[in-house]
């Protein structure tokens, strides 16, 4: 044993010491910041009190992403001639279409925040849109984006909820975000947020797997150095007791 | 032995393939290819395979290291052997060399 303490075997140890704590330290990095996203991906906004729109975005923003659902409370007049139907909607199993109306926020001619005041099966069975002055609150939601093309441009339907499309149809600006009321419309049905922040069963784990192998290979390099050890203990102790007498005493 | 051999070469094969894809394909495109393009997705998406190439070299690295100890390979061969798993292209050359070197001092190995 004493041998194995000797200097010459001390940047073994010391090779051996710095691998094990590195690698834990890595995989206990790795293992934080598993935890981390699925706390930071957990946070439901939905339940929470209203904030103003404001607080959460001005109108040329782009959209906060950590605000994902947040209920946001906007006061202004409704755009009526800027009602579009929002096709391929689910809801209860049916495909139907979300009502969105944009609200022009604060005075009639700032600019508007597109609302969806529900779901119906059908454009004809849509009430009429509002008019006038309104309060309401909203799940803030990012504008949508993707290739669909809106196959007759014509109509008042549109493939997907996206500002570029809605901004040729009102003459106010538009937030780069819309909401979905927390009650829907009288006459339409409610409207599923279909961007809500969800904690999915892979969210991150990649860093979990990650922190699992950093702390496999801890154990790795402890496993040899202690091998290395046994080993070492074995050749050095004949020659031990051999020189026992001389050495006794040191 | 024998089955330890087995492994070793089937492992290193699978290291290497899954290193050599990871880096040379997947990384590049990762963060080389125009942003939004096809192959830049690819290669992000691809980029998944980083986790697998980890766990087949933990095991490479068991099966290695029992290799090296009932082949008595020395100190630094046997740390070139299991670094080769992290340096892209070496473990084909590696395992060639292991393959020789067993070949030669067990014939029956073939």
């Amino acid at each position: 044993m004493r041998t194995l303490l000797s200097p010459r075997f001390w940047g073994v140890h010391l090779l051996a010491l710095v691998c094990v704590v590195v690698a834990g330290w890595l995989g206990a990095w790795q293992y934080d910041g598993w935890q981390e996203r699925r706390a930071a991906e957990a946070a439901d906004l939905t339940q929470r009190d209203p904030i103003p729109l404001a607080e959460a975005m001005g109108p040329d923003d782009p959209f906060p992403g950590d605000r994902v659902g947040q209920p946001v409370s906007v006061d202004g007049s409704w755009v009526p001639e800027g009602t579009v139907f929002v096709s391929g909607r689910e809801h209860d199993g049916r495909t139907g279409y979300w009502v969105v109306t944009p609200l022009a926020v604060s005075a009639p001619d700032g600019p508007a925040l597109p609302v969806v005041r529900g779901w119906v099966a059908s454009p004809e069975a849509a009430p009429p849109p509002p008019t006038g002055r309104v309060e309401l609150v909203g799940w803030l939601q990012p504008p949508e984006g993707s290739t669909d093309v809106d196959e007759d441009p014509g109509d008042d339907v549109l493939p997907q909820l996206r500002i570029a499309d809605l901004v040729q149809r009102v003459d106010q600006d538009l937030y780069g975000a819309y909401a979905v009321l927390t009650r829907p419309a009288d006459g339409l049905e409610r409207a599923d947020l279909d961007q809500l922040p969800q904690v999915g069963r892979f969210t991150a784990l990649r860093n979990l797997l990650y922190a699992v192998e950093w702390w496999f290979f801890g154990a790795f390099a402890l496993f040899v150095w202690v091998r290395w050890l046994r080993d070492e203990a074995g050749t050095e102790a004949p020659e031990d007791t051999a020189h026992a007498p001389v050495g006794s005493g040191a | 032995m024998n089955k330890l051999f087995v492994a070793y070469r089937v492992l290193a094969l699978l290291v290497g393939v899954l290193l050599a894809f990871c880096s040379l394909v997947a990384l590049p495109l990762k963060y080389l290819a125009p942003d939004g393009s096809s192959l830049q997705t690819f290669g992000e998406q691809a980029s998944i395979m980083w986790v697998a190439h980890g766990w087949v070299f933990m095991i490479y690295v068991v099966v290695a290291f029992l290799l090296s100890r009932a082949a008595k390979w020395t100190p630094a061969f046997t740390i070139l052997a299991l670094a080769a798993g992290l340096i892209p292209l070496l473990i084909f050359w590696v395992e060639h060399r292991v393959s020789q070197r067993l070949k030669l001092e067990h014939p029956e190995l073939a």
